[in-house]
């Protein structure tokens, strides 16, 4: 079995295993969910410390290294043609780091999880089949094995807010599942227009020489259109004059891909799920729902609407880059407003996530790789964060910012992490926030001057951004951390202890990434720069080949 | 004259399976007023379908017409009727219920029976004897029910189905008059004259009630709600696909798409259909009435096959119906194994996910297969479903069928909101912490159609090796 294989289907195997084990052996779950993620965290380092950066790279078919491919599904629809399906993986400099990144916070994740008593075969067991899908939707390579793994991990998301979650778990559990699945509709809808306008040329001719009359094959297979094998006259191909409502429908199908995957960002308005199921999830969860099941928002509008759609998002660049700010400014004022530290740093990360959506929408190199560091950087910070909240939370089961003061003279070593975590997060240089912002509103402002698609006002006023998110996380610490020592409940004082070994494990890592991405953040461009670079250049030169005449 | 008997002889060489089935059934209903013994009335029963396995010569069979052409035998017909005698054979492994003895598995061989002539009819007159067999079957086996208003739900269905058939009967008279003959195939064309047109759309109405198919599926969530499980999750599966294989049939016959207000008449019915299905499933504090609705959106999905044209519906619309009876058989299933504890509206759901593991989960995949998400053989449904609407619109810029698949899109999106009801309340909620004892052989049954869901979702070939084997016509 391959490397990219053995990472989807190492937790999947030991989620069948734990399904063996009967309930009475509680302790063993956890380890066995470890032993699993610690597997897919030394393969995806494998991964890495193999993967070529330097291939230079004509097409999209050239880009994707460690690439498997099987027949999956391989059906007759009659006159509709074929249908094809295939088990199609690999990666390449978009991906990658999204998969080390998973890894290590799948990883974390159960090390944080490891206080959960109630039920863990259930728990441990959702968890595997999340790790499962959230790295299987980094590698696909196929749009139906894409989407089936975007959808899958609804269920285990599901079932994991809903009943391992806070109070108004139920609520938050829904919102999550209705919200997501609409995006998700809105995607599948697109990828059945992408897949009949697309056909597979090499499968055709095989099975028309089988058959001995003409077949057409549709395919899935994101290479194939990547690299734009369009048929004549397919619903969804360039120029092809299908118009609704006096727009082409290939600017529908781009809006109806930003739409769906910017619930997953979640961008302004669509945003609204997150906070709750952010307070609600667990600590674990929100870990990974911050980590990386929101990166799968950006990567799918990277891979699949900029890749798929160049036209598009050249023409809506200034729209994206709009929803962008309002992201930036909106969250940020939102999460100044909340008294609750969950609360306050789920909508930092929409903040967060505005910056990655704008430096995509401005397509310079400097935007495009910010918008990829922003990606990396948050999952680390973010994570870190919702952790730190974790601490708190299961010493004192609370979480409002007014209910403690003084937390630094009692706690130093939390206190410390919080305070790294909350500068890198504001974006303080020599941390892994700044530069991801940095690259960003320099790609942001440069874009009017370079390829004229996003006015340089919209980066200037996300600078804003930075300042009001300093403004919040310093608040924050100021209530919460100086002044006198004092808690809500008397209570609380005896619980209040300062970091275990098992935190500090959770957390030593992330901030010492976190550190050294601000100071070498070249170690993850060199990885990324030569996809991001064709990446940029295929958007632009295609966008204006596609572009309705 | 001798030629002919000689020819009708030789027919009646193919229609063997079907004679053998008529016989054990037959014989099954004399032996079995003999005994008391339910274990040995259900082996019989398995036996009578089994006669029929034995004598059908497989599903590769070349399309003809036997008896003076009123018998239409082909690879889809056989097809099929194996699969109804299959999924009617699961039906011993429900849960039992106070008033089911012999006359109980001959009134579900007898609804068998009649789907299986009502899918190879080609004679308007054995058509409606088949019908007739099998919508009279059905009223009798719903009254056989254990709930407390059982008779409300069977006396509708009698009084709805009897209306319709009447109706559909008349019809079929006028339709009859104009055309000259009753073999279907034979129909021709015939234009816009009202007075045919009004009797070919009161036919087709009857056939609408039987698929429960808006404004005719009124009667579908009381019978549903009250009839025995058994019996619904046949009532719901077989007579209603052998139905919509009938309309099919029809459609082509009386070439109803030639009609310009053919189709979009279709896309309007099958829209209504699904709205209706999904909206009112919304509102549901029942478990089995939930079902129910849901059932009818899924009526209004595989219409929405039907009204392409049949070289682009038809593949879709075979996956469908056999992903559609799966899925359908088991919630029915999973519903009985619950009503049998007496859980039975939603709100008695509530827990039970907490000891009942295995159940629960059973019942998820079920449920998130009837909403059409992967990874389950749901999906592939809705995925070959909306596809070929898509490319029905590709090809003709249809924009009545543009908007059909805008619906079915959206309609997924509300059935995930009422078929999660269940697993929400099961493993959501904590209040009603029992655990429901079922026998050994009930989880199996149940675990094999949630198997079948999953694993023909990861492995498909298996069910694309079959559906190959049927040579479309």
């Amino acid at each position: 079995m391959s490397l990219i294989s053995l990472i989807i289907f190492c937790p999947l195997a030991a989620a069948g295993i734990i399904l063996c084990i009967p309930n009475s052996f509680d302790k063993v779950f956890k380890w066995i969910a470890l032993f699993a993620t610690g597997i897919q965290l030394a393969a995806s380092i494998v991964l890495l410390y193999g993967f070529n950066q330097n291939r230079l790279a004509d097409s999209w078919g050239e880009i994707f290294q460690y690439v498997e491919k099987k027949q999956w599904i391989l059906i007759d629809l009659g006159s509709l043609g074929w249908l094809s399906a295939e088990y199609h993986v690999g990666v390449d400099g978009l991906s990658i780091w999204l998969v080390v990144l998973s890894g290590l916070l799948l990883f974390i994740g159960v090390l944080s999880s490891w206080k959960v008593k109630s039920r863990a075969k259930g728990y441990f067991f959702l968890y595997l089949i999340l790790s499962c899908t959230v790295v299987g939707c980094f590698v696909a390579l196929d749009l139906l094995l894409f989407y089936v793994f975007f959808e899958f991990m609804l269920l285990p998301m599901f079932f994991l807010i809903g009943i391992w979650g806070g109070i108004r778990r139920t609520y938050a559990s829904i919102k999550f599942f209705l919200f997501t699945l609409l995006g998700s509709l809105f995607i599948l809808v697109v990828f059945i227009g992408l897949y009949l306008s697309v056909s597979d040329t090499g499968l055709s001719e095989e099975l028309s020489a089988q058959t001995g009359i003409e077949e057409v094959v549709h395919t899935f297979n994101m290479v194939t259109i990547l690299d734009g094998n369009y048929d004549i006259d397919g619903l969804l191909t360039p120029n092809e004059g299908f118009d609704v409502g006096g727009m082409p429908l290939r600017y529908w199908a781009f809006i109806f891909l930003v739409i769906g995957f910017a619930i997953k960002l979640p961008l302004v308005p669509v945003h609204t799920w997150l906070p709750d199921a952010h307070v609600e999830a667990p600590t674990a969860i929100s870990v990974l729902l911050a980590g990386i099941l929101l990166k799968i928002g950006g990567y799918g509008l990277f891979r699949v609407a900029y890749s798929m759609f160049p036209e598009g998002a050249i023409y809506f660049a200034q729209h994206i880059a709009i929803f962008g700010l309002v992201s930036i400014i909106y969250g940020g004022m939102n999460a100044m407003a909340q008294g609750d530290l969950k609360r306050m740093i789920a909508y930092s990360s929409i903040s967060h996530m505005g910056f990655v959506v704008l430096g995509l929408a401005a397509l310079t190199t400097e935007g495009l790789n910010g918008s990829m560091f922003q990606m990396i950087s948050h999952g680390l910070i973010s994570a870190a964060l919702f952790l730190i909240v974790g601490v708190y939370y299961d010493r004192t089961r609370d979480r409002k910012i007014e209910n403690a003061s003084g937390l630094a003279i009692r706690v130093p070593n939390y206190t410390f992490f919080t305070a790294l975590f909350f500068f890198a997060s504001l974006g303080l240089p020599g941390m892994s926030g700044f530069v991801g912002e940095l690259f960003v509103l320099l790609g942001a402002i440069g874009s009017e001057n370079s390829n004229g698609l996003v006015p340089s006002w919209i980066g200037i006023v996300a600078v804003l951004g930075i300042i009001i998110s300093a403004a919040y996380y310093l608040w924050a610490f100021q209530r919460m951390f100086m002044g006198r020592f004092w808690l809500r409940k008397p209570e609380w004082e005896e619980a209040l202890h300062d970091l275990t070994i098992r935190e500090w494990i959770m957390l030593l890592p992330l901030g010492i990434l976190v550190i050294f991405l601000g100071l070498f953040p070249n170690v993850i461009f060199d990885v990324m720069s030569e996809t991001v670079h064709f990446f940029a250049d295929f958007v632009l030169t295609k966008g204006a080949e596609y572009a309705p005449k | 004259m001798s030629e002919q008997l000689y020819q009708i002889f030789n027919d009646l060489n193919l229609l063997k399976a079907e004679a053998a089935l008529i016989l054990a059934t037959v014989v099954f209903l004399v032996i079995g007023l003999m005994t008391y013994s339910r274990s040995i009335i259900k082996i019989l029963y398995i036996a009578c379908l089994v006669t029929f396995i034995v004598f059908q010569e497989g599903i590769a069979i070349d399309s003809s017409l036997i008896f003076d052409g009123i018998y239409k035998i082909g690879s889809l017909e056989s097809f099929y009727k194996l699969l109804f005698v299959i999924f009617s054979a699961f039906l011993v492994f429900y849960p039992s219920e106070k008033k089911q003895g012999v006359e109980f598995y001959f009134l579900l061989l007898a609804i068998v029976v009649g789907s299986i002539f009502m899918i190879s009819a080609n004679q308007l007159l054995l058509f409606y004897l088949a019908i007739e067999l099998t919508s009279f079957a059905s009223y009798l086996i719903v009254s056989l029910g254990s709930g407390t208003r059982v008779y409300e739900g069977s006396l509708k269905y009698l009084i709805f189905g009897g209306t319709s058939s009447a109706v559909m009967l008349y019809g079929m008279s006028i339709v009859y008059g104009y055309q000259g003959t009753l073999i279907l195939t034979d129909f021709t064309y015939f234009g816009s004259e009202s007075f045919y047109l009004f009797g070919l759309l009161t036919a087709f109405a009857g056939l609408f009630f039987k698929v429960s198919i808006f404004p005719f599926h009124i009667w579908v969530p009381s019978t549903y709600q009250e009839g025995p499980n058994a019996a619904i999750s046949l009532i719901a599966t077989v007579p209603k696909l052998s139905g919509f294989l009938v309309i099919i049939h029809w459609i082509e016959s009386v070439h109803f798409f030639s009609y310009e207000w053919g189709r979009p008449l279709l896309v309007v019915l099958a829209a209504s259909t699904i709205s209706i299905g999904v909206l009112v499933a919304l509102r549901q504090q029942n478990a089995k009435r939930l079902i129910a609705y849901g059932a009818i959106a899924h009526s209004g999905f595989l219409m929405c096959m039907i009204l392409l044209p049949n070289n682009m519906g038809l593949n879709a619309f075979l996956w469908y119906s056999i992903i559609y009876a799966i899925t359908n058989l088991g919630a029915f299933m999973m519903v009985s194994i619950f009503e049998s504890k007496s859980i039975i509206e939603l709100s008695d759901y509530d827990g039970l996910g907490t000891k009942n593991v295995w159940l629960g989960t059973i019942f998820t995949v079920i449920l998130v297969a009837l909403i059409g998400l992967p990874p389950t053989l749901g999906f592939n449904a809705k995925l070959y479903m909306m596809s070929s609407l898509l490319s029905y619109v590709q090809i003709h810029n249809d924009i009545w069928i543009l908007l059909l698949f805008i619906i079915t899109a959206l309609s997924t999106v509300i059935s995930l909101f009422f078929y999660l009801k269940v697993p929400y309340n099961m493993f959501l909620k904590s209040s009603n912490e029992v655990s429901v004892n079922t026998s050994f052989i009930e989880k199996i049954v149940a675990t094999i159609f949630s198997m079948l869901l999953l694993l023909g979702f990861l492995f498909p070939d298996f069910l694309i090796n079959i559906i190959d084997n049927i040579k479309l016509n």
